[in-house]
């Protein structure tokens, strides 16, 4: 049994030099796994993100760019983008609209997914209808919304008139305009996060409920004290993809109001896609879109601390 | 008639093998092989293949074209194929087409893009070849006020197609019962607008409306608005382009004139009760009187059969002041980057050729960019829109102008949402428009 160890080990022993093959042998091996999966998705990344984003850097410091040669001028473009009283009033809409669409977008979601996760009868019947309205195209949906407040045809001013109350000025007052552009973004999200939030409740383990149920604590209570605080490291997801999408908002700005009424609902993509293809203004076009990437980063970092903190807090 | 196509081409593709051999092997047979000689010449562009990028003026466009094409093609030999840009996404699309290798080799251009693309490089100066020899005979057709307002700093980047213009529509019944008389001041238009709705309400139908014309960005409200600064005598630029004039007075008042109309006066909707479209639906029901919209509603509105009397009108001018006519102009501009640009002018030719001319305008109804072509195929409307282009002003061309009018749009949908006076909107604007052109 000794001997058989012995030459075990002496088997085993090498050489520095064959100790270092071994070894990058070694890495070589556990490496290519890791550059076999993540290879495709890092040269994607690099050429469909990095490299476009390294570019909008670049031209943020120039004018032109992309039909004409970029010419290099410095800070001009992001000194005459904080001088812009159209961004502003675009950033403050956003900022305002974000606010708005996903503080109701979740109450509703975060109400309805209970609901749903309650009551298991036809769960499956309103889980389609909640989701339905993100399969229609965002230019199908900015003409439903179109039609739905048309001043004479559409169906809520004649609800309106049929009750004996005065017509409503949908798209063309403010904050009218604005509101129902929240809406209709909020009736296409809605579903999405019903069914994201669904799932995060039904990942509640039972025996917490039950065990809530037992010691007297109501529904309200139950969903205050167990739901939330077990689906805050889900909320803190949702809040992070939900501002970087919303701080995106064009479709519907594009099909309802092109912006207006006044301005009210210029978004900063809105912005940004005027001054990049109507006006021919790269620079500021890509200064612009450089200082929203830089927004919403700080906010997904603000929320992500904000947030994942209090969830470490909870666990 | 493909398979003729390609009969005819087979037997001159043949015939040029012939000849081809034929010269090669010192046959000296001149006089049977000169009318082939003769029949090759004329297609030097035989086998090429244009791209071609237009943005339709309606929904059977593409089906013309369809027609419209081969015709060309059997000429000269060079094959069309085209794209249609939606409006709405023009400015990306054509961003995007110009910044690539292969752009479209011939596009239609209105006055607000032309130079805007043009002075990037996009297009070809077109200066050139229309003082050749070729075209000799067509410049002179080609009216110097039209082509003036397509120039900028001499070059011109695209040959005008037609000229925009706007028509008043009246309802004719309308105007009778209230025994008023078609308008042709703001003041009259006023009055007999309100007279119009009196007369109507006085008959039970109150949702009846005076007049209509966009005043918001969404509608291109400055494309329904600018001749009345150009009939007060100014414009929202200098002459030479480089100074904004959007407070100046005849900005201003004309503004005034508008924000009353809806605000004081009440003829008009609110901005935002009813767009372009919803507008044209309510004239067709007849519970509008007057609307401007382009010469191109009147093929619509006899296709529909509107149950009532109706006329157009020279837009109204101002009271004291001039009448004119505005809209932007319709341009053919080539591709700077453009492989086959030769062949792209032939194609260009073609369009521009009075018989093109005439017939592309008696489907859509603008007005022909030039003299000798006929867009009113016998309709005594269209005829009578065309002749009101003596008093055109229209739109020039300026790498900037997208973004002036943008701040003119702004303020004017401001003012005329009558919660903003016309001098601070308007002096918004200036400052916008000043930085604008501060701008390089």
């Amino acid at each position: 049994m000794e001997v058989q160890n012995s030459t075990n080990w002496q088997t085993l022993e090498m050489s520095s030099e064959d100790f270092r093959k071994a070894r990058s042998r070694y890495r070589r091996r556990a490496l290519l796994p890791v550059v076999g999966f993540l290879g495709p998705f890092i040269f994607l990344w690099s050429i469909f993100l990095a490299t476009p984003m390294i570019w909008s850097i670049w031209l943020s410091f120039n004018t032109g760019g992309l039909i004409d040669k970029a010419k290099f001028v410095g800070m001009d473009n992001w000194g005459r983008m904080f001088a812009n009283e159209e961004l502003v009033k675009s950033l403050k809409n956003t900022g305002i609209y974000v606010v708005i669409a996903i503080t109701v977008v979740f109450t509703l979601a975060l109400t309805l997914a209970g609901l749903l996760n309650s009551n298991k009868r036809g769960q499956n019947f309103f889980k389609v209808a909640l989701y339905f309205p993100l399969l229609v195209p965002p230019i199908m949906a900015g003409m439903i919304f179109f039609f739905l407040t048309h001043y004479d045809m559409g169906i809520i001013n004649l609800a309106l008139q049929a009750t004996g109350h005065a017509k409503l000025n949908f798209l063309g007052e403010n904050p009218n305009a604005m509101l129902t552009i929240v809406s209709l973004e909020v009736w296409r999200g809605l579903g999405f996060w019903v069914l994201f939030f669904l799932a995060g409740l039904q990942g509640i383990p039972s025996d917490l409920i039950d065990a809530a149920k037992i010691d007297g604590a109501g529904p309200a209570r139950r969903f205050r004290k167990i739901s939330i605080p077990t689906l805050r490291p889900l909320l803190l997801f949702a809040v992070i993809i939900a501002l970087i999408f919303n701080f995106q908002l064009f479709d519907s700005v594009q099909v309802l109001t092109k912006g207006g009424p006044v301005l009210g609902t210029s978004s900063v993509v809105w912005f940004i896609y005027k001054r990049m293809f109507a006006f021919q203004d790269i620079g500021l076009a890509y200064a612009t879109s450089v200082a929203l990437l830089i927004v919403v980063v700080t906010l997904t970092v603000f929320a992500y601390g904000f947030l994942g903190n209090k969830s470490e807090r909870s666990k | 008639m493909k398979n003729k196509n390609r009969l005819v081409l087979g037997f001159l593709g043949a015939s040029a093998l012939v000849m081809a051999a034929c010269s090669s092997g010192g046959n000296s047979s001149a006089d049977t092989t000169a009318p082939v000689v003769d029949t090759v010449a004329a297609k030097p562009f035989e086998g090429v293949t244009l791209s071609f990028g237009k943005a339709p003026h309606g929904e059977d466009e593409k089906a013309n074209w369809d027609k419209w094409l081969p015709e060309f093609t059997a000429q000269t030999g060079i094959k069309v194929e085209l794209t249609q840009v939606p409006w709405d996404q023009l400015e990306a699309l054509y961003t995007a087409n110009f910044a690539s290798d292969t752009p479209y080799d011939v596009t239609y251009q209105t006055s607000t893009h032309l130079t805007l693309f043009g002075e990037r490089g996009a297009f070809e100066d077109l200066t050139p070849r229309i003082n050749g020899a070729d075209f000799a005979a067509d410049l002179p057709n080609f009216p110097a006020g039209v082509l003036g307002a397509s120039t900028y700093n001499g070059k011109l980047y695209g040959l005008p197609f037609v000229v925009g213009t706007i028509a008043m529509y009246a309802n004719l019944d309308m105007l009778k019962s209230a025994g008023v008389t078609m308008p042709t001041t703001d003041e009259e238009l006023v009055a007999a607008s309100k007279a119009i709705m009196a007369d109507q309400k006085s008959k039970g139908n109150k949702d009846v409306w005076g007049f209509y014309t966009p005043r918001t960005v969404a509608d291109y409200g400055w494309y329904f608005t600018l001749q009345n600064v150009h009939n007060r005598g100014g414009d929202f630029l200098s002459a030479d382009g480089k100074t904004a004039l959007m407070d100046s007075k005849p900005v201003e008042d004309s503004a005034q004139t508008a924000v009353d109309m809806i605000c004081t006066d009440k003829v008009q909707p609110a901005n935002g009760l009813y767009n372009r479209e919803a507008a044209i639906e309510l004239f067709k029901a007849g519970k509008l009187a007057f609307i401007l919209d382009e010469p191109s509603r009147v093929k619509t509105f006899k296709e529909a059969a509107l149950p009532f009397a109706w006329d157009i009108a020279m837009p109204v001018g101002a009271t004291g002041g001039k009448q004119t006519q505005f809209a932007t102009t319709g341009h053919w501009a080539i591709s700077a980057k453009s492989k086959n640009a030769d062949a792209a002018w032939e194609f260009v030719k073609w369009l521009s050729s009075a018989k093109f001319n005439s017939t592309y305008n008696q489907r859509y109804a603008f007005v022909p960019a030039r003299l000798d072509a006929d867009a009113s195929g016998g309709d005594e409307m269209l005829a009578r829109n065309a002749s009101w282009v003596k008093d055109w002003d229209g739109l020039k061309t300026s790498p900037k102008v997208s973004q002036l009018l943008d701040e003119y749009a702004k303020a004017l949908e401001a003012a005329t949402s009558c919660k903003t006076s016309v001098a601070d909107a308007f002096a918004s604007a200036q400052k916008g428009a000043t930085e604008a052109l501060a701008q390089e």
